[in-house]
């Protein structure tokens, strides 16, 4: 009876050494080292280039504005100097301009360059005796004439001398020698200032700088020899910001 | 009998029984036979890869620098790609993955080269962590790199705030609170792409060129520009193990993967003149895919453009693109500059297929990307095919391009630039 028992104990164990034998056989299968081989392509590096701005207005002695540094946010610097620090227009006829020199101080080119006019507000001129009431950032019509405020953008090379007129027409040369210019553009400034007021609205310049190279623009505000009283005694507050993109 | 002389009896008997034992029994004849087979040998095979980039020289899995154990993760790099801008196609790099062992490779796979570890230590909820215990780490980790530790469904990206060397236990990272409870073993998974800003103006521009680390709107924080930038993987053929060459196209990662051409953009000149009454443009070889419709602009000289549609697929190589009758006047002469503003406009429009993409979804340890066999163009044969026999070769082309966003201002990619790379592995 005992060797019968010791048998069926001694069959029990090589069963159960059996399945584990398998098991293991089959569980350990699955982690014997076949061949691979393995090769990596790293350390790649693609450099995303710059654009930056800078500009330098009424002359080159002043101090370059900077879009990318100190008082700049998000490549945009709004503290730029005044483009025109002079502005009482004493009587029609009178004039008065200010010059910007834009570079493109970025590694990229840039395919436009843009100008808007965001922000145009009225007040009344500090020394003004008599005060006219109109608004000089909005038109203005005097018998259904306009007679408001002139705007004239111009490019001109490094040495001042006008090459292309871009507002308010088009033209070789200076605005003022455009035959579209002849009788002056009455509301032309706030033709502009109502309707250029962002990037989305804003005026194309055409392509360019490329990088390293420098654009140089005179802009001109001219109260017209027609203008109405009623601008007498008034003041425009007016910013310009120029936008490049690539 | 003395007991002397009984020792002595005692001592023959045991004698003569030892030389019957051991003696006696060679003299008994009979017959034998007997033959050999000595010096039997069995050679294992070899499974070794080779890589190369462009017309670079092959890199080998088995020997050479960076080689270690059948794997070498130093191969040439892909791009070195400057100043690169929104919207322009940045460049693309041809792979050639070769088997050079003497046994078919059953598999092929493509991820993006993802260290992954799981966690030693339990995250709780709502706790901030500025590092992260984990079991050590099998390549060196940099800073910046983005770090996923995910538990079932949750995940969260950590990013390395200070480089952590092979073998370390802890990576330090920007403190972040934990969006779950991830228990001991979490996985641990760090990005292969991470950004840094350049420290100097791409060689050959004009003094005072602005760069990277001078600017103060581009942080580097997040990794953006590998978020952002996106890439495709186009197979363009193969060469055999017998020598035979085929060159299907099949797409398998970027915008229109798992078709045969993806979205490649293109950057190529005319090689004779154009007028919108071409049938076909003369190009320089393609770097990239043309299809059927798409948009096709030749800027002349004085910035003005011709128009074209394509009225066929070309790809990868092809000199001439066909094309219907275009808009526009007047030449465009040898040299102009030819654009697909199709695929172009697709990448601008392009948020899914970007490195950082990449590198969580396709990984060692996540989707894998397991190449088969193209038997047609656009069409792969069963996975149980050998997807790179033993002498045989696969190419593929490896693009990239900064999408610009309608309307969106990429000022925070600028003078930013990414680090990233590819691993290839076959299986016996």
């Amino acid at each position: 009876v005992s060797r019968r028992r010791s048998s069926r104990r001694l069959k029990v164990v090589l069963a159960a050494l059996a399945l584990a034998g398998s098991m293991s056989f089959l569980t350990v299968s699955g982690t014997y080292a076949i061949f691979t081989s393995e090769e990596g392509d790293a350390g790649a590096t693609a450099a995303a280039g710059t654009l930056t701005l800078s500009e330098v207005t009424n002359g080159a002695a002043a101090t370059p504005c900077k879009s990318w540094t100190t008082g700049a946010t998000a490549n945009a610097n709004t503290g730029c100097a005044l483009l025109i620090s002079t502005p009482t227009l004493q009587v029609p006829g009178q004039s008065v301009s200010g010059t910007v020199a834009l570079t493109n101080t970025g590694s990229v080119d840039a395919n436009d360059l843009r100008l808007y006019l965001p922000t145009c507000t009225t007040t009344t001129s500090p020394s003004a005796a008599v005060v006219g009431g109109a608004n000089p950032c909005t038109e203005v019509t005097d018998n259904g004439t306009p007679d408001g405020l002139e705007l004239a953008i111009e490019e001109t090379d490094a040495a001042g001398v006008v090459q292309k007129c871009w507002y308010p027409v088009i033209a070789t040369g200076a605005c003022t020698s455009s035959p579209d210019w002849s009788a002056g553009a009455p509301n032309s400034f706030p033709i502009f200032a109502e309707y250029v007021t962002d990037v989305g609205s804003s005026y194309d310049l055409g392509p360019g700088p490329a990088k390293g190279a420098t654009r140089y623009f005179k802009l001109t505000v001219i109260l017209p020899t027609e203008a109405s009283n009623s601008l007498q005694g008034e003041e425009a507050l007016f910013g310009l910001t120029w936008h490049l993109s690539t | 009998m003395s007991l002397g002389k009984l020792k002595a009896f005692l001592t023959l008997l045991m004698a003569l029984g030892a030389v019957a034992y051991f003696g006696g029994d060679g003299t008994l004849a009979s017959f034998s036979a007997e033959t050999a087979n000595p010096g039997s040998t069995i050679a294992s095979g070899t499974l070794t890869m080779s890589n190369t980039v462009n017309s670079g020289t092959a890199c080998l899995s088995s020997s050479g620098t960076g080689a270690s154990n059948n794997v070498n993760s130093s191969c040439d790099k892909l791009f070195t790609i400057t100043n690169v801008a929104p919207g322009v196609y940045a460049g693309v790099a041809q792979v050639t993955v070769k088997n050079t062992g003497s046994l078919n490779a059953s598999k092929l796979w493509l991820w993006a080269p993802t260290t992954s570890t799981t966690l030693t230590a339990a995250l709780t909820g709502g706790t901030s962590y500025t590092s992260l215990a984990v079991t050590a780490l099998k390549s060196a980790v940099a800073a910046g790199q983005g770090i996923v530790v995910s538990s079932g469904t949750h995940s969260q990206t950590f990013y390395a705030s200070a480089a952590a060397a092979a073998n370390a236990t802890s990576v330090s990272v920007t403190s972040q609170a934990a969006n779950f409870s991830y228990p001991v073993s979490s996985y641990v998974d760090v990005n292969d792409c991470y950004d840094q800003t350049t420290t100097s103006a791409p060689s050959g521009s004009p003094s005072g060129t602005t760069y990277g680390s001078q600017l103060n709107f581009n942080s580097t924080a997040g990794n953006p520009m590998c978020g952002t930038m996106v890439t495709y993987v186009q197979e363009t053929g193969q060469v055999t193990g017998s020598g035979g060459t085929t060159s299907y196209s099949y797409c398998w990662l970027g915008n229109s993967s798992g078709q045969s051409l993806c979205v490649a953009p293109i950057s190529v000149t005319t090689t004779g003149s154009v007028t919108s009454a071409s049938s076909a443009l003369p190009v320089s070889a393609l770097n990239g895919n043309v299809k059927n419709g798409d948009t096709i602009v030749v800027t002349k000289s004085d910035g003005s453009t011709l128009s074209f549609a394509a009225t066929q697929d070309v790809t990868f190589g092809a000199t001439s693109i066909p094309v219907g009758s275009g808009s526009g006047s007047g030449t465009a002469t040898s040299g102009s500059k030819v654009s697909d503003t199709t695929s172009i406009g697709s990448l601008n429009a392009d948020t899914t297929n970007t490195i950082t993409n990449f590198d969580t979804s396709h990984n060692s340890r996540v989707g894998p990307v397991q190449l088969a066999q193209v038997t047609a163009n656009g069409t792969l044969g069963n996975t149980g095919l050998t997807q790179l026999s033993s002498g045989a070769s696969r190419t593929f082309e490896i693009g990239i391009m900064l999408p610009a966003p309608t309307g969106g201002i990429q000022n925070a990619l600028q003078g930013l630039f990414s680090t990233f790379g590819l691993t290839w592995h076959i299986d016996q």
